[in-house]
């Protein structure tokens, strides 16, 4: 356990510093659950870099989640959700532009979510769903995408004699990768992982971890996480959200050794949330 | 990692607990507590629900079973008495009838449609006479039944008044031969009715402007014009008379020691019951006035046996039976000759259609007359009967007719085909149906659209069944097969439909009522799938309908299977609208149709003991088949329900 987190704090230094070029830009956005009545994230703005893990940390209900599923859309499926302000742009494009399909918006960023959730079907059809969704059917092409798809997710060699066993009987840890490996199937350019370790055992989490950050050298991750040392070991910056508000954003090191505002402090040493 | 320790029992309060319940009343032996009587109350209901279930289980089983050996009597019977031959040859016959009888419908067809206001006229002319006939009886009887003599003459006024308005509409000629055919009758009963009716007829045959053809006239034309037809129609008719000539031959020979088998099987019945009651009244010492009625009524019985010879008779059987293949034989070359002279294309659409389904029961009535000739030679009258074959009889037997003065057949092939059909064809258009509306409403429709959708989809099932089935019958079964008439819809296998009453429109409306249960079983097996799946879905780019068939489907497939089959029991158990729309009819459905099967009229179980019930005395034999049947509906029932619950309970393993 303990090797495993060195281990982890070892690689994210070696990575650490790589030039980073912007993949999304949130520009003051405003968000309401409720058509407008009340704003859940009060405008908020941030640079998101490539290849780079970025955690978002905060108390519960601060609206990290609500942030995270705005990158993607996700919050469509909320009749009475809307964008209050601001806009968010990915790769340069502005994700609520009329000619942008959500469909399409969601292949580029791919979420995994806090509850492992894999579908009912065997280890397989599960990491080969998005690909068929695509249109793919070759059978060479998802054998490949399949496997390189569980090397990345660090799950190729427990899953490998047994692909077409339902993806119900792996391990809460298992099941998570094997969620990261359906997301990463379709190559996607950002990963959103909303709590992803909540639910995993401390080895599994520790697993999980040493995935994001070998994942990172090819996806953008952005991470929330509730756990301070899950922070500060994966990510590269890091943000503090408080009741709707980005509190402080910088790089995680800064964050957690010596923080510009005074909440935040507060925050990551515990004395509240 | 850390263990959440088990915090130590320790009591809270000082005083220490005595886990000493509450005293009840003591009755009888038992504690009567309120939890135990509130308890009793609820576990006694959950037992009677039980209990009456176990009952019509037990009551089933036994009304039901008695009907093997019971039946297996008259078969046994049927077969020494050579009914059992009579009824294979009575089989061919009916197939033989039937084709004659559609032959003559294709040359009535003709007929009309040549003949078209004419042949109408001889129609009418037979019509007329028959209406004034009964007119005249309904008169004559209100009038006989009359004694008071002033109110008689009254009376025959109004009999002579009657037939004159029951004629008044049709404005024949023929009104006046009727009235003089029927004057003598009149004379009797009054003076002066003879006067009043010339006088009626007078009046008429001034008001009769138009005169139609001679009726001798368009006949002569007729034969003249369709001559070749009609030939071929006498010689089918003609060439079936050997046939009829064996069956009432056949019948006459065994239908005698038949009734002979029955009433020695009544006599001794009431032997041994007479003999029981003479043991208990001996054992009882009872007063010998009462024994000696006993056995004089013994003695009697005993001497109404009646001596029978069946082997003697069964000879003559066997005698008429040797010219059976002959007969039909020739009948069947003799068909086809006068078929081969039958005209192919004629204008008339109908006619070509009728003569097209002449010539297939033809066929048919080659095959069966084939199987048949085999039947009949390995048939043999002292050959036992099996319970086996009694069984066989039962459950694989292709006809089922009762109520006949001949011998009642019970074959569950008919019904049970019938009952099958109808819930697949209706599942076929149910479970799409029901399907897709409940997908709709659970992925796709807006909360306020379901809200709408769904109870008005589960109203459906508020609708009585005999109200659909009035439906069906008045408004449904006249569209649906205008509709089929149409040129546009000829496509369709099995268009036009020629039965008003058919296992399609059977079958729509069960759907129309299956398909509620379906939705709302398959609805909340949709609802059931967790929406973590959707997200996931979603999340990777699936679109509603991607994530709807690919992930949600799948999931709740099990659930969804189960309603299907509970949507299946319903539909198989449904008795009002069948029996209202299906047809009645019980034959097994002519498979070689293809999809035109659905075009045919049906009998089904659960219609069967709808429509029979009325007719059987308690512990007939019909009455034992009729829960047989029943026993047969609630087995399949039950296997269905226990498969629903095994189908469920497997997702949750
Ligand atoms: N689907 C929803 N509809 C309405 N309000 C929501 C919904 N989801 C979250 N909220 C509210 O938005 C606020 C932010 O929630 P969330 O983003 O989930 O917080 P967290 O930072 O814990 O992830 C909370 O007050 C929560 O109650
Ligand atoms: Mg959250």
């Amino acid at each position: 356990m303990h090797d495993m987190s060195k281990k982890i704090t070892a690689l994210s230094k070696t990575t650490k510093n790589r030039e980073a070029s912007t993949v999304i830009e949130v520009d003051d956005i405003g968000f309401s659950y409720d058509l407008g009545k009340t704003e859940t994230l009060k405008g908020i703005s941030m640079e998101i870099p490539k290849n780079q893990v970025t955690a978002l940390i905060g108390p519960s209900g601060c609206g990290k989640s609500t942030l995270l599923r705005c990158l993607n859309r996700m919050n469509d499926l909320i009749d009475t959700a809307k964008i209050t302000r601001g806009a968010i742009r990915i790769l340069g494009q502005d994700i609520h532009a009329a000619e942008v399909d959500a469909i399409e918006l969601r292949k580029q960023v791919g979420m995994v979510f806090q509850k492992y959730n894999p579908f009912p079907k065997s280890i397989y059809d599960n990491v080969a769903y998005g690909l068929r969704i695509q249109g793919v059917k070759k059978k060479s092409i998802l054998d490949e995408a399949v496997e390189r798809s569980l090397r990345n997710a660090a799950l190729w060699d427990e899953a490998k004699d047994r692909l077409k066993d339902s993806a119900l009987g792996l391990s809460g840890g298992q099941q998570q990768r094997l969620c990261i490996a359906r997301t990463i199937a379709v190559r996607p350019k950002v990963i959103l992982m909303d709590e992803p370790c909540s639910a995993l055992d401390p080895i599994a989490t520790a697993k999980v971890e040493e995935l994001m950050l070998e994942l990172r050298k090819e996806f953008t991750i952005v991470i929330v996480t509730h756990s301070m040392q899950q922070a500060s070991r994966i990510s590269d910056r890091t943000a503090f959200f408080y009741l709707g508000e980005l509190v402080e954003y910088a790089s995680t090191s800064h964050i957690f050794t010596s923080p510009s505002v005074k909440q935040t402090e507060d925050y990551i040493s515990g004395r509240f949330g | 990692m850390q263990v959440a320790a088990v915090p130590a029992n320790k009591p809270k309060n000082k005083s220490a607990p005595t886990f000493k319940g509450k005293r009840g009343l003591r009755l009888m032996g038992l504690n009567f507590t309120t939890d135990g009587v509130v308890k009793g109350f609820f576990g006694g209901n959950a037992y009677l629900a039980i209990l009456a279930l176990l009952f019509i289980c037990v009551f089933l089983l036994k009304s039901g079973l008695g009907f093997i050996p019971g039946y297996r009597v008259e078969l046994g019977e049927a077969r020494i008495s050579g009914v059992e031959l009579t009824n294979k040859v009575r089989y061919e016959l009916t197939g033989y009838k039937a084709l004659l009888a559609r032959v003559n419908q294709a040359f009535i067809a003709e007929k009309r449609n040549r003949f078209g206001d004419e042949e109408s006229t001889i129609y009418l002319y037979e019509e007329f006479e028959a209406l004034v006939d009964d007119e005249f009886e309904d008169a004559m009887e209100t009038y006989l039944s009359i004694n008071d003599s002033p109110e008689k003459e009254a009376a025959c006024a109004r009999l002579c008044k009657d037939i004159a308005d029951a004629c008044n509409n049709i404005p024949e000629k023929k009104l006046l031969q009727a009235l003089t055919r029927r004057l003598p009758e009149l004379r009797k009963v009054s003076t002066n009715a003879k006067d009043q009716a010339i006088a009626l007829a007078q009046d008429y045959a001034l008001n009769d402007a138009e005169t139609p053809h001679a009726v001798a006239e368009i006949s002569a034309q007729i034969s003249k014009e369709m001559g070749n037809f009609n030939t071929a129609v006498q010689a089918i008719k003609s060439a079936g008379k050997p046939l009829i000539q064996l069956e009432s031959e056949l019948t006459k020979h065994t239908a005698e020691s038949d009734r002979i088998l029955k009433l020695n099987r009544q006599t001794s019945g009431s032997i041994t019951a007479l003999e029981q009651g003479l043991k208990k009244a001996k054992q009882r010492d009872e007063p010998p006035v009462i024994i000696a009625a006993i056995e004089k009524r013994l003695k009697k019985s005993r001497g109404s046996f009646i001596e029978i010879d069946t082997e003697a008779r069964i000879k003559a059987v066997y005698q008429a039976i040797e010219n059976h293949d002959l007969i039909v034989d020739t009948l069947l070359i003799k068909i086809s000759k006068a078929f081969n002279s039958l005209p192919a294309e004629l204008e008339n659409e109908l006619t070509n259609v009728t003569i097209e389904q002449a010539h297939k029961l033809n066929s048919e009535f080659a095959i069966i007359v084939a199987k048949q000739k085999e039947n009949i030679s390995a048939w043999r009258h002292d050959k036992s009967i099996t319970t086996g074959n009694t069984l066989a009889a039962f459950f694989f037997g292709s006809e089922w007719q009762t109520g006949s003065p001949w011998q009642d057949i019970y074959g569950l092939m008919p019904l049970f085909t019938g009952s099958l059909l109808v819930a697949s064809v209706s599942l076929l258009f149910a479970v799409p149906l029901a399907i897709g509306a409940a997908l709709y409403v659970n992925q796709f429709a807006h909360k306020r659209e379901a809200a709408l959708v769904k109870p008005g989809i589960e109203f459906i099932q508020a609708i009585p069944s005999v109200v659909l089935g009035l439906f069906g019958v008045l408004v449904l079964a006249g569209f649906l097969k205008d509709w089929s008439h149409s040129p546009l819809l000829s496509w369709i296998p099995g268009f036009p439909i020629t039965e008003r009453l058919n296992v399609l429109l059977a079958a729509l409306l069960l759907a129309f009522m299956a398909a509620p249960t379906i939705f709302t079983l398959a609805e909340d097996a949709l609802n059931n799938v967790p929406k973590a799946f959707t997200e996931a879905s979603l999340a990777m780019g699936a679109t509603k309908l991607q994530t709807a068939i690919n992930v949600i489907l799948p999931a709740s497939m099990p659930g969804i299977i189960a309603a299907i089959m509970l949507g299946f029991g319903r539909v198989v158990g449904e008795t009002m609208v069948v029996l209202m729309v299906a047809g009645n009819k019980a034959k097994i459905p002519e498979f070689s149709e293809g999809i035109g099967i659905v075009g045919q009229p049906v009998h089904t179980m659960t219609s069967i003991i709808a429509q029979e019930y009325g007719e059987v005395t308690e512990g007939s034999l019909h009455w034992q088949a009729l829960f047989m049947v029943g026993l047969v509906l609630f087995t399949i029932s039950l296997v269905i329900n226990s498969t629903c619950q095994r189908v469920l309970n497997s997702k949750n393993r």
